[in-house]
C-alpha cells in the first residue's frame, strides 16, 4: 500500500482533506533547516528548540510522522545544547523533504 | 616569806583591806560620835545651868539658902547624868550644891580659876574620870553663878552604845566583803590556773588544746594571744618527741656529731645496721673508732664539712660491729647558731648494698644486650633481604590484582553498557517498528471501506490483527525500557474505580464473546466508588490480565473479575483485585518464572497464543511500582487465578471527568456530532501559537457543524473567552506571551469569579509524558491530547465532551 519500488523516494499519504495547506507547510520546514543552520552558528539553542518543539506537535498532526521525529530530536538535542546532533537532524530533515512524496487520499 | 597562793593572798589582802577601811571608819565614826555627844553634853549642861540660874534668881537676892538647895537637889534627882551642881555667889563661896558632906574645893577652886581663861566649858580631871563643868552666870554674875557637872564617861557610853548598835551591821559587810574578796581572787585565779594547765601542756609539747577563756577582759587577751601563740607554734614548731620519733622511724642512718667530734645521737637505723647500742656510741669521740669502723669510716669527710659546708654522695665501705662490710652513701651537713658558728654535723647515710647488687646486675645484662644485639644486626640484615624478596612478590600480586579488579571493572561497564545499549536499542527499535506499522494498520483502515473480494477481505482482516498484535508487542516493549530505565511514572489522582472496572470489561468483552466466554464483574459492597491513583496504569494491568485470561481459556469457558477493599488504614485503603479463568492452567513448576520478563511458560505457548511475554512482568512491575503485590495460583487443566493488591489513596474528590477516552471506542463519534440537532451549534476556541497547526485543525473539523474561533496565545485566548462563549477549547501548552497553562488558570477563576459553567478545556500539546498530563489537569483541563494527534482522537475527544450521553447511545 504504502510500499514503493524506489527507495529515493518517501510516499506519504495525507487526507486531502487537508491539501491545500500542505504544500506551505513542508515549504515552511524548508525554511525551518535554514534557519535552525543560521541559529546555530549564534548558539541560540533555545529557539532552536522552540522550532523543535513546533516541529514534534505539527509534522505527525499533517500526517508526517518523520518531521515530528526529527523535531522531537531537534527539541531534545537542543536542551542538552548538542549542536552535533541538531546539524545531523537537520540533514536528515532536509533530506526527508527532498525525498517526500505527497499522495492526498 | 610566807608562802601563800594567789588566791589566798588576794582574800587575806582584800580582808585586811575590809577591816582596815572599817577600823578606819569605826574611829572615824567615833571620833565623830563623839564630838557630837560632847556638843549635845555641852548643851544639855547649858541649858540645865540656864534653867537653874533662872530658878535661882530670886533665892539668891533673898538669899534663901534652903530653895537653893531644894532647887539644885531636886534637879540632880530628875536627871541622873549630871553628877553635880553648885551655885557660886560673887564672892566665889558655894551658895548651894549637891555634893553632900564632903565638898570637892579642889575642883571647885580649879573651875572657878579655869572658867576665866577657858569660857563656859572647863573640863577637869578628877580620880573618878574626866568632868565637863558647865557654867552659865546668874544676872550677868552679879548674882554669881550656875555650875553643872558631867562625866565625860556619859559620852563614851552613849558612843559605846551607838557603836554597839552598829556592830552586826559592820559584821555583815565584812562577811560580805570577805565572801566578795574570795569569788573576785576565784574570778581572777581560774582562767591563770588555766593558763598555767596550758603553759605547762605547751611546755610538755602539746600544742593541740587551746584555752577556753571566752571573756574579754584583760584575761581574755592574754588567752586569745597565748591560743595564737600556740597555733603559730603548731604550724612553726615540732617537739622534741615528734622529732625523735621522726628521727627514729627513718630508714636512712643518722648521726649527730658536735664540732669537737664526740657523738651527741644516732638513730635506730644506725644501731640495727651496724649492731651497736645508742649508749655505746653516743657520748664517744670519734677517734675512739677504728678507721674502718662504722662512725668514723663515715666521717673521713668531717673536717672539710666543717671548714667547707655540706658535701654530697660520697661513697665508703663501714665496718659494722660483726665484721662486715657495709657499702653505705653518705651526706654531711653542718648545723650553725645565729651567729653562724657550727652547733653540729649531720650524716645522713643509706646502705647502698642492695643497690649495688642491682648496678652489677645492669652491668652484666647490658654486657649480654650488647652481645644480643650485635647478634641481632646480623639477624635483623638476613631478614631484611627476606623481606625485600617477598615485597617484590607482593608487589607483583598487588600489581596482578589491580590489573583484574581493571578487567572486572571494564568487564562491568561493558556489560552496563551493554544493558544500556540493549535498552536504548529496544527502545530505538519499538519506535522505529512502531511508524511503518501505524502505515500497515492505517492502510488496512483505508482499505476497509473499499469493495473488496472475500479473500481480499480475510486478507485484510489477518493483516490487520497481525499490525494490532504487532502494535500491542511494541507498545509492550516501549513500557518495559522505559520500566527498566526508571522513568515509569505514577500518576496519583481521583478517579471512578467502579467505572474503571466496567470501561476494562467493555474493552476486552469483544475478544470473549468471539471465544464464546462469560465474563462476570463481581465487585464487593465495601469496594469505594473513587479513590485516587493511577487510573491508566490499573486499566493497564487490568487490561492485561483479562486479556490474558481469555487468551488462555477454551471456548464457553468463564471468567470472573472479583473486587474488595479491606479496611482503610491510615489514608489508604487495600484494594484487592482477584481474576480467575477455567483455561488451560500454568504447570506449577513454571508459576516462579511467569512474572520474569521475556518468558512464557511454555515458548510454544507465544507460537501458539501469539503476545510478547511481557503482559504480566509489565504487570507486576507496575503492581509494585504502586506499593502492592501480585499472585498467581493455578493447575493445569484447572484454570488460573491472579491476584494482586493496590493501596490507594482514599479520597473525598470526586473526579472531573471520565478523562482518557478508550482508544478503541467507535469512530461514529464523528457521526454523532453530525447528528447534533440543528440550532445547537457548537462554538470551539483552537488556541496555538503555529498558524499551521489552527489551520491544520480548522480544516479537519470543516466538516462540523462547529464554530472555530483561533487565538495565537494564551493572553488572546483569554480575551477572547472574556468576550465570548465556549463549548470547547483546545489549548496548547507551550505558547509565547501567556502559556496553556496560565491561560487556563485564569479562565478558570474568571468562571469561578462569574458563577458562569465551565467550559471544557482540552490540553493539546506536544508534552507527552504523564507528568505533563497531570500538569494539564492540575492547572484545570479536562482531558488531554498529545500531540502530533491523529484526527480520529480529535473527533472522538470533541465527540465525547459535546454530545450529551443520550446521544452517545443512540450513535453506538
Amino acid at each position: 500500500m504504502n510500499a514503493t519500488p524506489y527507495p529515493d523516494i518517501i510516499a506519504v499519504e495525507i487526507d486531502s482533506e487537508v491539501e491545500s495547506i500542505v504544500p506551505e507547510f513542508l515549504e515552511n520546514r524548508k525554511k525551518d533547516c535554514a534557519t535552525i543552520s543560521n541559529l546555530l552558528e549564534r548558539d541560540a539553542f533555545s529557539e532552536v528548540r522552540i522550532l523543535g518543539h513546533r516541529m514534534k506537535g505539527a509534522g505527525g498532526s499533517y500526517g508526517f510522522d518523520d518531521i515530528s521525529e526529527i523535531g522531537e530530536i531537534i527539541e531534545e538535542a537542543a536542551m542538552g545544547g548538542d549542536k552535533q546532533t541538531i546539524a545531523s537532524a537537520v540533514l536528515r530533515l532536509s533530506d526527508y523533504l527532498e525525498r517526500v512524496v505527497v499522495e492526498y487520499v | 616569806m610566807i608562802l601563800l597562793s594567789l588566791r589566798k593572798k588576794m582574800i587575806l589582802g582584800t580582808a585586811l583591806l575590809v577591816v582596815l577601811v572599817g577600823s578606819a571608819l569605826g574611829l572615824l565614826v567615833k571620833h565623830e560620835l563623839h564630838s557630837r555627844f560632847e556638843d549635845e553634853i555641852l548643851k544639855r549642861g547649858l541649858s540645865v545651868a540656864r534653867y537653874i540660874a533662872e530658878a535661882a534668881e530670886i533665892p539668891l537676892i533673898t538669899e534663901n539658902k534652903t530653895s537653893l538647895e531644894a532647887l539644885v537637889n531636886d534637879y540632880r534627882k530628875l536627871d541622873k547624868d549630871i553628877e553635880y551642881i553648885y551655885i557660886v555667889a560673887p564672892d566665889n563661896s558655894l551658895a548651894a550644891h549637891t555634893f553632900g558632906a564632903t565638898v570637892p574645893q579642889k575642883l571647885i577652886n580649879e573651875s572657878i580659876k579655869n572658867l576665866r581663861s577657858q569660857g563656859r566649858k572647863v573640863i577637869l580631871t578628877t580620880a573618878s574620870g574626866r568632868i565637863y563643868d558647865i557654867s552659865t552666870p546668874v544676872q550677868g554674875g552679879a548674882l554669881g553663878s550656875v555650875h553643872i557637872g558631867l562625866y565625860e564617861s556619859l559620852i563614851d557610853r552613849n558612843v559605846e552604845g551607838v557603836l554597839m548598835r552598829m556592830l552586826p551591821f559592820v559584821l555583815v559587810i565584812l562577811v560580805l566583803g570577805i565572801s566578795a574578796a574570795i569569788l573576785f581572787a576565784a574570778a581572777i585565779t581560774r582562767p591563770i590556773a588555766l593558763l598555767t594547765g596550758a603553759v605547762k601542756r605547751l611546755s610538755m609539747g602539746e600544742l593541740n588544746e587551746p584555752i577556753a577563756i571566752t571573756s574579754h577582759d584583760e584575761i581574755g587577751h592574754l588567752a586569745r594571744a597565748f591560743n595564737s601563740m600556740t597555733d603559730k607554734l603548731r604550724t612553726t614548731t615540732v617537739s622534741r618527741e615528734y622529732m625523735e620519733k621522726l628521727i627514729d622511724s627513718m630508714n636512712d642512718v643518722l648521726i649527730v656529731i658536735s664540732p669537737e667530734g664526740v657523738i651527741q645521737s644516732v638513730n635506730h637505723a644506725y644501731c640495727e645496721l651496724f649492731g651497736y647500742q645508742a649508749e655505746d656510741v653516743v657520748g664517744q669521740c670519734l677517734t675512739d673508732f677504728n678507721e674502718l669502723d662504722a662512725p668514723l669510716c663515715m666521717f673521713s669527710a668531717f673536717s672539710h664539712a666543717l671548714e667547707h659546708g655540706p658535701i654530697h654522695g660520697i661513697e665508703s665501705n663501714c665496718r659494722t660491729d660483726h665484721g662486715d662490710m657495709v657499702p653505705m652513701l653518705y651526706s654531711l651537713a653542718v648545723m650553725r647558731d645565729e651567729e653562724g658558728q657550727p652547733q653540729a654535723v649531720i650524716c645522713a647515710a643509706q646502705n647502698i648494698s642492695n643497690l649495688k647488687k642491682i648496678q652489677d646486675a645492669l652491668h652484666q645484662k647490658q654486657a649480654e644486650l650488647e652481645e644480643v644485639n650485635r647478634n641481632l644486626e646480623g639477624i635483623v640484615a638476613s631478614r631484611t633481604a627476606e623481606l625485600a624478596i617477598g615485597n617484590e612478590g607482593l608487589r607483583a600480586e598487588v600489581a596482578e590484582r589491580q590489573r583484574k579488579t581493571e578487567e572486572l571493572r571494564a568487564a562491568r561497564d561493558l556489560a552496563e553498557s551493554a544493558n544500556r545499549a540493549k535498552s536504548e536499542f529496544l527502545a530505538n527499535m519499538s519506535h522505529e517498528m512502531r511508524t511503518p506499522l501505524n502505515s500497515i494498520i492505517g492502510g488496512t483502515e483505508y482499505l476497509d471501506s473499499a469493495p473488496l473480494s472475500e479473500d481480499q477481505q480475510r486478507c485484510l482482516t489477518m493483516i490487520r490483527h497481525a499490525g494490532d498484535s504487532l502494535l500491542v508487542l511494541i507498545n509492550d516493549l516501549i513500557d518495559l525500557s522505559r520500566i527498566e530505565a526508571g522513568q515509569l511514572e505514577i500518576i496519583s489522582r481521583p478517579f471512578d474505580l467502579k467505572h474503571t472496572l466496567e470501561q476494562v470489561i467493555h474493552m476486552v468483552g469483544q475478544a470473549a464473546e468471539q471465544k464464546n466466554l462469560t465474563i462476570s464483574l463481581n465487585s464487593h459492597p465495601s469496594l469505594p466508588q473513587f479513590v485516587k491513583g493511577d487510573q491508566i496504569r490499573l486499566q493497564q494491568i487490568l487490561v492485561n490480565l483479562i486479556a490474558n485470561a481469555v487468551k488462555f481459556t477454551q471456548e464457553a469457558g468463564s471468567i470472573t473479575v472479583t473486587t474488595s477493599a479491606a479496611s482503610a488504614d491510615n489514608d489508604q485503603i487495600p484494594v484487592t483485585f482477584v481474576i480467575r479463568d477455567t483455561g488451560i492452567g500454568i504447570d506449577p513448576n513454571k508459576l516462579d518464572m511467569i512474572f520474569e520478563s521475556f518468558s512464557q511458560a511454555d515458548t510454544s505457548i507465544t507460537r501458539r497464543f501469539g503476545g510478547s511475554g511481557l503482559g504480566l512482568a509489565i504487570s507486576r512491575k507496575l503492581v509494585e511500582a504502586m506499593g502492592g503485590g501480585i499472585q498467581v495460583e493455578s493447575m493445569p487443566g484447572e484454570g488460573s487465578t491472579f491476584s494482586f493488591t493496590i493501596p490507594f489513596h482514599i479520597t473525598s474528590v470526586v473526579p472531573r471527568s471520565r478523562t482518557i477516552t478508550p482508544a478503541q471506542e467507535p469512530a461514529s463519534s464523528v457521526l454523532a456530532l453530525h447528528d447534533v440537532p440543528a440550532g445547537e451549534t457548537k462554538r470551539v476556541l483552537l488556541v496555538d501559537d503555529s498558524l499551521e497547526n489552527r489551520q491544520l485543525m480548522r480544516l479537519l473539523l470543516r466538516s462540523l457543524p462547529l464554530e472555530l474561533d483561533e487565538a495565537g496565545n494564551g493572553q488572546e485566548a483569554f480575551d477572547l473567552f472574556t468576550q465570548n462563549s465556549y463549548d470547547l477549547i483546545f489549548m496548547d501548552i507551550q505558547m509565547p506571551v501567556m502559556d496553556g497553562y496560565t491561560a487556563t488558570r485564569l479562565i478558570r477563576r474568571q468562571e469561578e469569579n462569574s458563577g458562569c459553567r465551565r467550559t471544557t478545556i482540552v490540553a493539546l500539546t506536544a508534552h507527552a509524558y504523564e507528568s505533563d498530563i497531570q500538569k494539564c489537569l492540575d492547572a484545570g483541563c479536562d482531558d488531554h491530547i498529545a500531540k502530533p494527534f491523529k484526527k480520529r482522537v480529535l473527533l472522538d475527544c470533541l465527540a465525547h465532551h459535546l454530545i450529551p450521553v443520550s446521544h452517545q447511545g443512540d450513535a453506538t
